[in-house]
């Protein structure tokens, strides 16, 4: 009884954690909810595009239908190449809209990956003069000030820019 | 393991409903998240349901009598096999076996479209959900298979002795594989709908799925016959009886809808008719149910009823005017893109063969629910029986028989003179030689002529297209056996489908020759006497009677002789089991069936007293046909549902700049 009550709750458990499994991984599921959403002009040359495509694939079985129905002496010649030329044209003119469509999608993306790299090289630059303010300012806020001071290459020693000679070992400074 | 089965039905009652909802409001308002949480919903109920089986199953092989439908369906003398297959005995566990199939289907409908078709998907499955939660309601509130009985019977009641039959194993199965696989491309022509996504996607979906469901379908109907006539006892397969029916009806619509689909795929045509086509199928093989469920129509079929028939009535409501509500919503957005061009053509033949089909389920409708018209009119149920069905759908079958013979041979779109001269002047001649030889041999039925003549018509298309594309790809450079191969494997749709109509053919001249040419005696025999039938003489030599662990056993041994030479021995039994299983009836008749290519041999221990027997005895010309043309359609079936290799699409190089601006004109 106790395990029969155990392995029901198990079991609903387990049920319970699968069906809410997609809720905790929403990262998955930020994108937008079609992918032809990502781009509202581009979605609908998607869409076109997936539906040219499909019409595409039944004109080719049309053709192959009808090619072997004649090589089957089931359609006339003077049928078959009136069938074939109808269905020929119309692949003509969704072949020419699926061109012009991959173009046009080509075209955007180039925009895009161009866009992209500006945005990410101007991202870098400012990444890096945030840096550099942020230290700016607790540099000002540590109420230190700037005291520019010449190195003595010979002892290490710390001169005034004006001096000529290092106090300590008299070696002559450089700039 | 009753709680744990119990408790998952209410489980995924409550899962079912929340994958609905999720479904349908992803898809509303574009939450991916919620969309595949409905779908994680809808694996989740197949889940649960599997659970739920098996702890029915566990408690079957145990014979826990504790459970009502253990003890109802099941006793200690019980062989396993039956044991199992008691599950779809009863009302209930035939309701979780249903949800258990529908779940499962929805598991894979699920599984093959992750991540695609994001519009259409989420309605298919709130859909499928949709009539599973019905289903799960039933058998979660109403008619429970985990139900207790307040004490532990001994013995349980025992299984209907007809029921202890091979056929029976598998026969409900593939009914059910089929009843429950309509409900699959339905929920694609509702997703199609609520989506408004109403492109050639939901109808290549529908088809493979549609095609699954009427072959299962097929198969079930053949088992249910070849059972009856096993089992039943009176010599027949068929009887149309109302629960014979409510699977045929469905059939019958679902072999409409996978011939119009093929004028869709080609021609762009038929939009709305399809989407009618497969509400209509859903409805019958849900209205079928009913039937069977229900009691409304009495029935040799009525082990399992009860009073869901209320609850079905109303869900078959709902189905109707919802389906049509959203169908009549979206109209204008199922417009066709070709028209007919003429009434000679593949789709005119194609449009006859759906108005027939159609026609043949709405007279069978009408004949099964006649009983309950009258009794509303009258007060008095009239059961409309054999000779109503046989009259009206006699003829729907021969002219369907026809065009499926013309169907292959004529062209789409516009058949010319030349093309109809060329491809039917063998058919025709061989129908006419047909007829003249069987009339020769002294056939005179002209229906029996009309139909073997038609099937010969169908078989000589068949073998003509069978030569004409081996020759094809002959001459294309393949061996014989390669040319059969490659002819089947790249066109494997359409002789696949050759197959199949071939299979049917078979059926056809069984069943028009056992109809036709039946031959039936009746006589008592003492020991030693004969009797003689056709070319066989029937020896009564002796009857014997003994008891097993189950049952009592009456035997008659009979030797069969053609002239002088005996060609076998039968023993036609009457039972009498030691359980009334299911119905009041205990006794049971085995009759026995020396089976050939020619006929069936069929005889029934009808008495016995002291040491006379009383025989019926039948001779069933080529009623194995049935069964071989049953073999044939399921290879044919297999054959159009087997995967394809993927093809190299003939990419067509059209250069639509080839030096003229009228691209037609080039081409």
């Amino acid at each position: 009884m106790v395990l029969e009550i155990l392995i029901v709750l198990a079991i609903a458990i387990v049920v319970s954690v699968f069906i809410s499994l997609p809720f905790f991984r929403k990262n998955r599921f930020d994108q937008p909810y079609l992918e032809e959403e990502t781009d509202p002009i581009q979605g609908k040359l998607i869409q076109r595009l997936n539906a040219l495509n499909n019409e595409k694939e039944s004109l080719y079985n049309a053709l192959k239908d009808i090619e072997f129905d004649y090589e089957l002496g089931k359609l006339s010649k003077s049928d078959f190449e009136g069938l074939n030329l109808s269905y020929k044209s119309k692949a003509i003119s969704i072949l020419k809209e699926i061109d012009e469509i991959d173009n046009e999608i080509n075209l955007k993306v180039k925009e895009f990956n161009l866009e992209e790299d500006n945005i990410n090289e101007s991202k870098e630059i400012s990444e890096e003069e945030d840096v550099i303010e942020r230290e700016i300012l607790q540099f000002r806020k540590s109420g230190n000030t700037i005291d520019p001071q010449i190195e003595c290459l010979n002892c290490g020693k710390e001169c005034n820019p004006n001096d000529v000679f290092c106090s300590k070992c008299g070696n002559k400074l450089s700039f | 393991m009753i709680g744990t089965g119990s408790i998952s039905i209410f489980l995924a009652f409550a899962v079912s409903i929340y994958a609905i909802i999720a479904s349908v409001v992803g898809a509303r308002y574009r939450k991916r998240d919620l969309v595949r949480s409905g779908e994680h919903g809808a694996l989740a109920v197949c889940f649960l349901l599997i659970i739920a089986t098996v702890s029915l199953l566990h408690s079957l092989l145990n014979l826990d009598f504790s459970l009502k439908y253990v003890a109802m369906n099941t006793s200690t003398d019980l062989l396993p096999i039956y044991r199992i297959t008691s599950l779809w005995a009863g009302q209930a566990g035939s309701l979780l076996l249903w949800c258990l199939i529908l779940s499962i289907y929805t598991a894979v409908v699920v599984i093959q479209n992750k991540g695609q078709s994001r519009q259409l998907m989420p309605y298919v499955i709130a859909t499928l959900s949709a009539v599973s939660a019905f289903f799960i309601f039933l058998i979660a509130f109403v008619e429970s298979p985990f139900e207790m009985l307040p004490f532990v019977p001994v013995e349980g009641r025992g299984l209907n002795p007809i029921l202890q039959n091979e056929y029976m194993a598998i026969h409900p199965l593939t009914l059910y594989l089929g009843y429950v696989g309509v409900t699959v491309p339905f929920a694609f022509g509702m997703g199609a709908l609520l989506s408004g996504k109403l492109d050639d996607e939901w109808i290549r979906q529908s088809r493979k799925w549609a095609l699954l469901a009427w072959t299962f379908l097929s198969l079930g109907l053949l088992l249910g016959a070849r059972w009856a006539y096993l089992e039943l006892g009176w010599g027949g397969y068929w009887a149309w009886d109302p629960v014979e029916n409510a699977a045929f009806m469905p059939w019958l619509a679902g072999t409409a809808f996978v011939h119009s689909v093929m004028i869709q795929e080609q021609r762009g045509m038929l939009k709305k008719w399809n989407m009618v086509l497969i509400i209509i199928t859903f409805f019958l093989a849900i209205f079928g149910t009913f039937i069977t469920r229900s009691g409304i129509i009495s029935s040799v079929h009525s082990f399992a009823q009860s009073d869901i028939g209320p609850y079905f009535l109303g869900f078959i409501g709902f189905i109707l005017l919802f389906s049509f509500v959203i169908f009549i919503l979206r109209l204008d957005d199922l417009k066709s893109e070709n028209k007919f061009d003429s009434i000679l053509s593949r789709e005119s033949a194609f449009i006859f063969n759906n108005l027939l089909f159609l026609g043949a389920a709405f007279t069978v409708f009408l004949g099964t629910i006649f009983p309950i018209i009258s009794e509303l009119i009258k007060g008095e149920k009239i059961l409309v029986g054999p000779p109503y069905f046989n009259k009206v759908n006699v003829p729907i079958g021969l002219v369907l028989i026809f065009l499926m013979g013309v169907g292959p041979l004529i062209s789409w779109r516009k058949a010319s003179k030349e093309n109809l001269v060329k491809n039917f002047s063998l058919p025709i001649a061989l129908f006419v030689l047909t007829l003249i030889v069987l009339v020769l041999l002294g056939i005179r039925d002209l229906f029996a002529l009309i139909s073997f003549g038609f099937c010969a018509f169908v078989t000589t298309t068949v073998i003509f297209e069978y030569y004409r594309g081996i020759s094809v790809r002959i001459r294309r450079g393949d061996n014989l056996l390669i040319a059969l191969f490659n002819l089947i494997s790249r066109n494997s749709r359409r002789y696949g489908g050759y197959i199949v109509h071939l299979g049917v053919v078979l059926i056809v001249i069984g069943i028009t020759a056992s109809s036709v040419f039946v031959k039936q005696r009746e006589a008592v025999l003492a020991k030693g006497e004969s009797m003689s039938i056709g070319d066989y003489n029937i020896r009564f030599d002796e009857l014997s009677q003994y008891t097993t662990q189950a049952k009592q056993v009456t035997a008659a041994g009979i030797s069969i002789f053609k002239g002088e030479k005996k060609i076998g021995s039968m023993v036609p039994q009457k039972n009498i089991y030691n359980y009334e299983g299911n119905r009041e009836i205990n006794q049971e008749t085995e009759v026995a069936i020396l089976s050939s290519f020619t006929d069936d041999l069929y005889i029934i221990l009808t008495d016995f007293e002291g040491s006379k027997a009383s025989f019926r005895v039948i001779i069933n010309p080529m009623v194995s046909w049935i069964w071989a043309g049953g073999i044939v359609l399921l290879m044919g079936a297999t054959i159009i549902m087997w995967p394809a290799t993927r093809q190299k699409q003939k990419e067509i190089s059209l250069s639509y700049a080839v030096g003229s601006k009228d691209q037609t004109a080039e081409v």
